[in-house]
């Protein structure tokens, strides 16, 4: 099974790198026009001997120059997300769980991402003899690489690091018919785990504004395949569930996330 | 995108459990009679277990009748008072004491049942012949689970 995950895991990455190598390799490059290469010409002959040294280094600045901080400004934005589909999780008896998302996106394609999220599991079948519950909050922080794939419409692929810190406890019962039946209650605290995150994104306008409040509020699902790096490993009981992680059954889990943002 | 859903959809199918073994809910001993004079399997009728009606205990495995001893969770020994009759003499009462020695260790079993699994340290009894196998092997004696022992006594 591990080796058919790795295969898969492995596809995956190489999909995702020659998705974006073709991207790269499809870049139109556009020829120069030759009037423009005169006109150009023409200017910096005129700059050159008549206009003075201050003014002629700002008008000998590169069109890409002025280009890139054009860029930057008009890139810059920040995401502040929340994971509406966890609020859902308030109306089930075994969970309880927020997260909300800040992202600033500092270039065309990069955003730096960070997640903070509360956790009160219970899995009704972690210990089907007995209960289990663990809470706790966890941190992520990460970076997104966005392609624009529609209008006003991204895709991104994201790595994230996470830490969760928390505490767990549970019952067993063992019934017997000729000894005492086992009754035993466990409880651990200031337990932490660590993982790391592979990260799909996929995020468009709620409605399609060109301005006003609404034009700002995006909304999406994240695709996210988790592997966990550092579980706690405390004698007799395993941990069984872990805040921002979820179910520790597997040492890979993916899940989805949808959520609901505010571009600035 | 597709292999991505693929391959969520086949992982999660892992989740579940469809081929799950039976297991006992607790750890136990088998216990076993044979005769002495020529080592075939003595037909032996256990009444009771520490003053317990011991038909809950009985089962057969290969056309021999064995039992099995359920060993306390709550110790590290568990101590069993047999009351039992041979066939052969159905009127006479004989008593015996067995004493297990263990190390206990939680287990989480495939079906998501927390038991406990015993290593056997020790076994003694006032039975005139016996011994012990771990895994149907005489001379494995170290750090035998307790399920995989049967305990032979010959009379």
């Amino acid at each position: 099974m591990m080796l058919f995950i790795k295969y898969i895991a492995s596809i995956l990455l190489l999909v995702v790198a020659l998705a974006g190598s073709a991207q790269d390799s499809l870049k139109v490059v556009q020829p120069k026009d030759s009037t423009q290469l005169t006109i150009q010409d023409s200017v910096a002959q005129i700059t050159q001997d008549t206009i003075p040294p201050i003014l002629n280094d700002s008008i000998n600045s590169t069109p890409s120059d002025s280009l890139t901080a054009k860029d930057s400004l008009t890139y810059f934005a920040i995401y502040l997300s929340i994971d509406y589909g966890k609020l859902f999780t308030a109306l089930a008896q075994f969970e309880n769980k927020y997260e909300f998302n800040i992202g600033i996106q500092f270039s065309k394609h990069l955003r730096a991402t960070a997640d903070i999220g509360y956790g009160n599991l219970a899995p009704p079948n972690a210990i089907n003899n007995g209960s289990y519950n663990a809470v706790g909050n966890y941190y992520r922080l990460g970076f997104d690489y966005m392609f624009t794939i529609a209008p006003k419409t991204s895709l991104s692929f994201g790595g994230m690091y996470a830490i969760s810190t928390f505490k767990d406890q549970g019952t067993v019962e063992i019934i017997s018919e000729l000894w005492p039946t086992l009754s035993q209650r466990f409880e651990r605290t200031n337990l932490t785990a660590n993982w790391a995150e592979f990260v799909i994104t996929s995020e468009a306008p709620v409605l399609n504004r060109d301005a006003g409040f609404l034009s700002h509020i995006y909304w999406g699902i994240k695709f996210r395949l988790r592997f966990i790096i550092e579980k706690p490993m405390p004698e007799n009981f395993d941990v069984y569930a872990i805040p921002g992680y979820g179910r520790t059954f597997n040492d890979m889990v993916p899940v989805g996330n949808l959520f609901v943002s505010y571009k600035f | 995108m597709f292999f991505f859903l693929l391959f969520i959809s086949s992982f999660m199918q892992c989740s579940t459990c469809n081929d799950c073994e039976p297991f006992a809910e607790e750890p136990y001993l088998k216990l076993r009679f044979y005769r002495a004079v020529d080592s075939t399997a003595n037909i032996v009728i256990i009444d009771s277990i520490n003053h317990t009606w011991a038909g809950n205990y009985t089962y057969y495995q290969d056309t021999v009748n064995t039992y099995l001893l359920p060993l306390n969770m709550n110790e590290d020994e568990s101590s069993f008072v047999i009351s039992y009759r041979d066939t052969s003499d159905i009127n006479t009462y004989f008593s015996n004491t067995l004493s297990v020695f263990y190390e206990r260790e939680y287990i989480k079993r495939t079906d998501n049942n927390i038991i406990i699994q015993t290593t056997i340290k020790e076994i003694s009894s006032d039975f005139n012949l016996k011994n012990f196998l771990c895994k149907n092997d005489p001379t494995n004696t170290t750090n035998c689970l307790s399920n995989d022992v049967i305990y032979q006594v010959y009379r």
